[in-house]
């Protein structure tokens, strides 16, 4: 469907404009050390959010699980690249985004331990793995947030206003917008880590 | 150096956990198998074409349930197709039995009085079908079920497929997938795919689908005249969601996987077939869109599908599909079929899907 070019522009355009800051002064001292962990987590963060992007994408074609290893391989590469400038230039970065993520895994997992007894093929991998994207998401917050925000204000709309959009492109628009918040963070992180925080004001700004 | 080598051993990591999916082949050979409702394949009954993966998660599953089940029509025997006789294939979720089969049939020009015949013959695939008995096992605390589900609407009184077939005297296989319910939850049940046809149903076979959520299993049977022709059919149901684990480690190709796994085991049974005949599949494939790969997976082996009719099925979605494929390069000893029309019936006897249906005609006989 010609939509899918569409919506993945939509979600594109809605998300240049999630450009949210580091709100903290950064030390600005980085490490060898650092910039592996920031990157590790980074390319973690970027494989996962990227595998959810293309889950609706990759469905569409006739050998997903290749698509998905695309998905996944593009996300992981911006966003270790990222993870390593951020840390290259923030040596707490890792810490900082360590603790976010793992927050992110609980409330995950903790999902996911909600869910088990109430759906009949869940399992304990089910848990950790919900745990695992929760972290993945975890590590760049605002972006995603926004950026699913965004997607499924977009996708809803779409869906409801325009003839030949189905659900599944409203769905395949909030996870791409998810994606590309998520990994727009790690982007925005790494320029404000290379030339310092920019002097745009950014139109939202979430805390977790 | 060890901060560049570290980023990309986490990428490598997280890609391996996507293309590790575990790869299977299909095979009919159940050996390594413990549940019963396999071993009645022992006896030649039903021939089972199993995933080599998975097999323990599988076994959980299918101790839950009860054995198949094939019965033949007390009063309709076998017959010879003519030319020009009509066929109707009807695929239809029948929604945990909430559906009305027997008001179906009864349009489709099946008699289910017993006084009447039958307008033509109709063949249902039927998905979701419920068979109630005491006679299903006990569960332990290490078998799998799913959580009992009442159908669509719950108002409807639920019914066993068996009795729907008995109700009409018709063909039927029933080969179930998982049960419906603990032990606490009512009336012992499970759920599967059935086949209910006014025409015999010989040399039935079972599909067990790779686990990817509940467990799944397609039924099969050729029906046969007496010239030897005849058309293979199978009633089919894919999973909607994988798990999250399972979503991650095979990259949301779970509906392909199982396009694929029906693909290899119908060649698989049709190994042991002389001759080569039409097959026809209808289920609910539990499509978002007709774009869906799994779906273009299945128009590419059954490449005499008639085009996408264009209503959904189920609320806006497209998930109930009919599928043709016609033997190439000639049909000796094999039914000649025409396809005359497919569509979705606008009503939908309770269920919470419309029925497809296809009618057909023979072209060629072979006495």
């Amino acid at each position: 469907m010609t939509f899918r070019s569409k919506s993945t522009s939509l979600a594109l355009a809605a998300l240049t404009v999630l450009a949210a800051r580091p709100s903290v002064a950064q030390e600005r001292d980085g490490s060898p050390f650092a910039a592996g962990g920031t990157a590790v987590l980074a390319a973690y963060s970027g494989a996962v959010l990227g595998l959810l992007g293309g889950v609706t994408p990759c469905a569409q074609v006739t050998a997903p699980a290749t698509c998905s290893r695309v998905w996944v391989m593009s996300g992981g590469a911006v966003a270790g690249v990222s993870g390593l400038f951020v840390g290259s230039g923030d040596s707490e970065a890792a810490g900082r985004i360590g603790t976010s993520a793992a927050i992110g895994f609980g409330i995950g997992a903790a999902t996911g331990a909600v869910l088990k007894p109430l759906v009949h093929h869940f399992g304990w991998p089910d848990v950790l793995a919900l745990g695992l994207v929760g972290g993945a998401i975890g590590a760049a917050p605002r972006g995603a947030g926004l950026g699913l925000g965004a997607g499924v204000v977009v996708g809803s709309a779409a869906w409801a206003l325009i003839p030949g959009v189905a659900f599944d492109d409203a769905v395949a628009i909030s996870l791409m917008g998810l994606a590309v918040g998520g990994l727009s963070e790690w982007v925005i992180r790494a320029a404000d880590a290379r030339t310092g925080p920019s002097a745009t004001v950014p139109l939202a700004s979430l805390r977790f | 150096m060890i901060s560049s080598r570290l980023p990309l051993s986490a990428l490598l990591a997280c890609v391996s956990t996507v293309a590790c999916a575990a790869g299977f082949t299909m095979k009919d050979d159940i050996a390594g198998r413990e549940c019963a409702s396999l071993l009645a394949a022992r006896d030649g009954s039903i021939q089972w074409v199993v995933p080599s993966s998975d097999e323990r998660a599988l076994d959980r599953w299918c101790a839950a349930v009860g054995e198949p089940v094939i019965r033949q029509s007390r009063t309709r025997s076998a017959k010879s197709p003519r030319g020009n006789d009509s066929i109707r294939i009807v695929s239809w979720n029948v929604s945990l039995g909430g559906g009305e089969v027997v008001p179906l049939l009864e349009e489709l020009g099946v008699s289910c009085t017993g006084t009447d015949r039958d307008q033509r013959d109709v063949v249902l695939l039927a998905q979701e079908a419920v068979r109630r008995s005491d006679a299903l096992p006990w569960m332990n605390g290490n078998v799998r079920h799913q959580r009992r589900l009442d159908g669509h609407p719950v108002r409807s009184p639920q019914m066993d497929i068996l009795d729907a077939a008995d109700r009409c005297d018709l063909h039927l296989v029933y080969v179930p997938g998982s049960r419906n319910g603990g032990e606490q939850d009512g009336p012992p049940e499970d759920v599967g795919n059935a086949i209910l046809s006014t025409l015999p149903l010989s040399d039935p076979f079972a599909v067990e689908m790779p686990k990817e959520a509940s467990r799944r299993v397609a039924a099969g049977a050729t029906i046969r005249g007496h010239g030897g022709e005849g058309i293979r059919v199978v009633s089919v149901h894919f999973n909607t969601w994988p798990g999250p684990w399972k979503l991650l480690r095979t990259g949301n190709s779970s509906r392909v996987r199982q396009a694929l796994a029906l693909i290899e085991a119908l060649e698989v049974v049709a190994r042991g077939s002389e001759h080569q005949i039409p097959i026809v599949a209808g289920g609910d494939l539990n499509t978002w869109s007709v774009s869906e790969g799994a779906l273009k997976q299945l128009r590419a082996y059954f490449s005499s599908s008639p085009e996408w009719h264009g209503q959904p099925t189920r609320k806006s979605f497209p998930t109930d599909h009919l599928l043709l494929r016609l033997p190439s390069g000639g049909a000796s000893l094999s039914a000649d079929l025409a396809l005359v029309d497919y569509g979705r019936l606008d009503e939908t006897f309770n269920s919470d899907h419309h029925p497809v249906t296809a009618w057909m005609t023979w072209t060629a006989v072979y006495d």
